[in-house]
C-alpha cells in the first residue's frame, strides 16, 4: 500500500501498529505510519481480482 | 541474489560485542527505503545472502559475508528507516540492530539527490556514537540534475568519511571498500545542542541511566525524552526516568520529538547549503517543473482554483450531483422504485404503521435507501474519482506545501492539510486524525475548523447539485464558507497562545495516475462509504418513524422551526437540521428534497446551504470532539458552532434581503 499523501509504502500490519492507542477500532481505515494520512482498507473484491490476475499471470 | 535461509529465525548471528567476541567484523548498512541499500549490499557481499526474520518479528533482515581489506566482515542490510526514533516495525528492528549489535562500521546510504532530507538520520546516527561512513548513492542521478557535492567539505563538517557511489554500476564501490578497510574512529566533531531547557532534560535523564550502559548516554536520553518506548523497555528504565521525562515534556509547549527533529533538520539544511552546489538553471524534468508550479503560490493558487473548478464544481457538481443524481434519484427511485415499493406494501401489508416504516414519507426504502443510493452514492463516487486522481498524481503533498503559508496564519501548518482533506471524506475520522498534529494548539484549532467550516464530500456534493445551475448562489456559499474558515482560524490562532508551527515534508515524485489504480481506489472508498452510511441512513429512517409514532419527531421539528424562521427559512426546514445533526449528508439530502418541492427561494436556498454547512457537526463528530478534546472543550466547540452557524446565516439573510437581492 502506498500512502496518498507522503508516498510511503507500508503493509496492513504496519498500518495496524500506527493505530495503536486508538480505542475506537473497526473504522475500516489504514493509517500511514509516517504521516498519519488514512485510507480505507482494500476492498475484498479488489483483493480477489488482484489474486486472480496474479494466478493467471503465473499460469502463462 | 538472495538465497532463502535454511535456518530458523535466530538471534542476530553475532552477539552484541566486539569483533574479538564475534570472530568477524560487523558492517551494518542503514538508510531510508529506495536508496539502493540492497544493491550496495550485493556489490559488497557478492552473490549469496541469507534472509531471515528478525527474532519476534516478520521483518526480514539480509546477511552476507565480505572480504574487505584482508578482514572477514559480516554484512547486515537493515530494513528501511527514516529515523532512529522508530514508528514502524522495520524501524524498530533497524534501531535494535544498530543500538545492540555494535557494528564496527555503519554505512549510512543516502540518495545524493535528496541529501538535505536524508542528513537528519546521519546526525542521529552520529549522536548515537555509531562509527558511520556516509555513502552518497545514486550519484549519477544527482549529477544528471547538475548537483555537485563537495565531499571534502561534508567530511570536514561531519567528521566522518564520505564516499560517492553508483551502486548499480559499481562506481565508487572500490573507494567505499577502501574507506571501510581503513576506517578509524575519529573524535566527534558534529555535536548538536538543543537549547538550554532541553539540554537540562538530556542531562537529567542521562544521570539516571545505568552506569554500565554500553550505548551513548546522550543518544539514549534523547530517545527516552522523545517517548521511545522500545528503548525504555529494552533498557528497563524505571519509574524515576519516566517521571523525569514526563516533567521535562511538560516544560515544553511542543512535543520534544518535534523540537528535536526541527533542530536536526535545521542543521541538515546548513550542511547541505555548505556542501551542495545546485545550479540555478539546469535541465529539469517535466515532473519537476510541474511540481514547482504547484508549490509556487503565484502559479499554485490559480492551479488550485482550476482543480477546484473542474475537479469539484464541474466534475462532482455537474456530472455527479447533476447528471448521475438525476438518473438514479429521479429516473430510478422516484419514477420506478418508490411507486413500486409503495404499491407492493399497500397491497400486501395491512398495518399502516408497518407500511409507513417501509414506504412512508420517511420510510426505510423511500427515504433511507433513496438518500443513500439515489443521492449520496453518485456524488461520493464522482468525488472519490476526482480525489483518487489527485492522490495518485502526487498533488496532495504539494497542496500541503502550497497552503502551508496560509495555514500558518491560522495557527496550523501544511501538516494540517491531512485532517482537513480527510474531513472532506468524514469529519469524525478527521477529528481523530488531528492527533497527528504536533501541538495541542494545532489540534484544538483543527478540531474547531473541522466542526465549523469543513463540509463532508457528500454534503458538499449535494450542495453543489443544488447550486450548480445558479453560479451566483454557489459563489456566495463558497465565499462565505472560505471566509468563515479563515476568520475562525485566524481568530483561534490569536486567542490560543503558541508559536507558529514548522512543517517539513518529503515530496514523493509526481506521476501520471494509472486508470486501473484510480478505479480500484474509488471502488474501495465507495464500498467503505456505503458500508458506513447505509446502516446509518436506515437507522435514521427507523428513528424518525419511531419519533413520528410517539410525536417526538414533530415536537423537535416544531422547536427547530423557531431558529429556522429567524434565518428566513420556511418552518419545514427544521427537519433538515434535525437530519443534519444525525448525519451531515442526510441533512443535505433533506435540503435537496425541500428544494425539489419548490419550497425555497434562491436567497433561502443559499442561506440554508450556509447554515447547514456551518451547523453543529453530526452526532458522531460531536461525541468525537468530546472524546478527543475533553468534555469542556468539546462542548464549547459544539455550542459555539451551533450559535455561530445561525448568526452567520441570519447575517447573510439580512444582508441579501436588505440589499433587495433576488436570486
Amino acid at each position: 500500500m502506498i500512502c496518498g499523501m507522503c508516498g510511503t509504502e507500508f503493509t496492513e500490519e504496519q498500518a495496524g501498529a500506527a493505530c495503536k492507542g486508538c480505542s475506537l477500532g473497526g473504522c475500516g481505515m489504514l493509517r500511514c505510519p509516517r504521516c498519519g494520512y488514512e485510507m480505507p482498507k482494500e476492498a475484498a473484491l479488489i483483493k480477489w481480482l488482484k489474486g486472480w490476475r496474479k494466478k493467471e499471470h503465473a499460469k502463462r | 541474489m538472495k538465497a532463502p535461509s535454511c535456518c530458523p529465525p535466530s538471534q542476530p548471528s553475532s552477539p552484541a560485542g566486539t569483533e574479538a567476541a564475534r570472530g568477524t567484523a560487523l558492517l551494518a548498512i542503514a538508510g531510508s527505503p529506495n536508496v539502493g541499500k540492497s544493491v550496495l549490499f550485493n556489490a559488497l557481499t557478492g552473490a549469496y545472502a541469507t534472509v531471515s526474520n528478525y527474532p519476534g518479528t516478520t521483518v526480514e533482515v539480509m546477511r552476507g559475508q565480505a572480504r574487505i581489506g584482508g578482514r572477514q566482515w559480516e554484512v547486515l542490510d537493515t530494513p528501511g528507516m527514516y529515523s532512529l526514533l522508530p514508528s514502524t516495525e522495520e524501524e524498530r528492528v533497524s534501531q535494535a540492530i544498530l543500538m545492540q549489535q555494535r557494528a564496527d562500521v555503519v554505512l549510512h546510504v543516502v540518495d545524493a539527490k535528496n541529501l538535505e532530507r536524508m542528513l537528519p538520520l546521519t546526525l542521529q546516527l552520529l549522536e548515537a556514537g555509531l562509527p558511520v561512513i556516509l555513502v552518497l548513492n545514486l550519484m549519477d542521478e544527482a549529477e544528471r540534475r547538475g548537483i555537485q557535492v563537495n565531499l571534502k567539505r561534508l567530511e570536514q563538517e561531519l567528521g566522518i568519511p564520505v564516499v560517492a557511489t553508483v551502486s548499480t554500476t559499481g562506481r565508487g564501490v572500490k573507494e567505499l571498500r577502501a574507506a571501510i578497510a581503513h576506517y578509524q574512529p575519529r573524535p566527534r566533531t558534529e555535536m548538536l545542542t538543543y537549547g538550554e531547557k532541553l539540554e537540562e532534560g538530556i542531562a537529567a535523564v542521562s544521570e539516571l541511566l545505568p552506569p554500565d550502559l554500553e550505548l551513548d548516554r546522550r543518544a539514549v536520553a534523547l530517545l527516552l525524552l522523545q517517548g521511545d518506548e522500545e528503548t525504555a523497555q529494552r533498557l528497563g528504565t524505571g519509574a524515576e526516568v519516566a517521571a523525569v521525562v514526563a516533567e521535562h515534556t511538560r516544560r515544553h509547549a511542543q512535543p520534544l520529538a518535534y523540537l528535536v527533529a526541527t533542530r536536526r533538520q535545521r542543521r541538515a539544511s546548513e550542511l547541505a547549503t555548505a556542501a551542495l552546489e545546485i545550479p540555478e538553471a539546469r535541465d529539469r524534468t517535466t515532473q519537476e517543473r510541474l511540481s514547482e508550479l504547484l508549490i509556487n503560490p503565484w502559479t499554485g493558487i490559480p492551479i488550485l482554483a482550476l482543480v477546484l473548478y473542474f475537479g469539484l464544481y464541474k466534475f462532482v457538481g455537474g456530472l455527479g450531483a447533476g447528471l448521475a443524481v438525476d438518473l438514479l434519484e429521479h429516473r430510478l427511485f422516484m419514477a420506478h422504485v418508490n411507486p413500486w415499493i409503495q404499491g407492493l406494501v399497500d397491497h400486501n401489508i395491512p398495518w399502516p404503521a408497518a407500511r409507513s416504516l417501509i414506504a412512508g414519507e420517511y420510510g426505510l426504502v423511500t427515504l433511507g435507501l433513496r438518500y443513500a443510493v439515489g443521492i449520496i452514492l453518485p456524488i461520493v463516487t464522482f468525488f472519490f474519482l476526482a480525489f483518487s486522481v489527485m492522490e495518485d498524481s502526487g498533488y496532495l503533498p504539494r497542496l500541503a506545501l502550497l497552503i502551508d503559508r496560509v495555514f500558518k496564519q491560522i495557527g496550523l501548518s501544511g501538516r494540517g492539510v491531512i485532517p482537513m482533506v480527510l474531513g472532506l471524506g468524514c469529519a469524525t475520522m478527521a477529528t481523530l486524525v488531528t492527533r497527528t498534529l504536533p501541538t495541542r494548539r494545532e489540534r484544538v484549532i483543527a478540531t474547531l475548523l473541522l466542526a465549523v467550516a469543513v463540509p463532508c464530500s457528500a454534503q458538499m456534493g449535494v450542495i453543489m447539485s443544488l447550486l450548480h445551475a445558479r453560479p451566483a448562489l454557489f459563489a456566495i456559499w463558497a465565499g462565505v464558507v472560505v471566509l468563515v474558515f479563515l476568520f475562525i482560524g485566524f481568530l483561534a490562532a490569536r486567542v490560543l497562545p503558541g508559536e507558529a508551527p514548522h512543517f517539513f515534508m518529503e515530496l514523493p515524485p509526481m506521476r501520471l495516475p494509472r486508470l486501473s489504480n484510480v478505479f480500484m481506489k474509488t471502488y474501495t472508498r465507495v464500498e467503505w462509504y456505503l458500508k458506513e452510511i447505509l446502516p446509518m441512513f436506515l437507522l435514521a429512517s427507523l428513528l424518525i418513524w419511531l419519533g413520528q409514532l410517539t410525536g417526538v419527531f414533530d415536537w423537535l421539528v416544531g422547536v427547530l422551526a423557531h431558529p429556522v424562521t429567524w434565518i428566513g427559512l420556511p418552518p419545514e426546514a427544521g427537519k433538515v437540521f434535525l437530519f443534519g445533526f444525525f448525519r451531515r449528508d442526510y441533512g443535505a439530502a433533506g435540503l435537496y428534497d425541500l428544494d425539489a418541492q419548490g419550497l425555497l427561494t434562491g436567497v433561502q436556498l443559499v442561506v440554508g446551504c450556509i447554515a447547514l454547512t456551518l451547523f453543529l457537526p453530526c452526532v458522531a463528530q460531536f461525541l468525537m470532539n468530546i472524546k478527543e478534546r475533553g468534555a469542556k472543550m468539546g462542548l464549547a466547540i459544539s455550542l459555539f458552532t451551533l450559535v455561530f452557524s445561525f448568526v452567520v446565516a441570519a447575517a447573510i439573510n439580512g444582508v441579501l434581503r436588505g440589499l433587495g437581492v433576488h436570486l
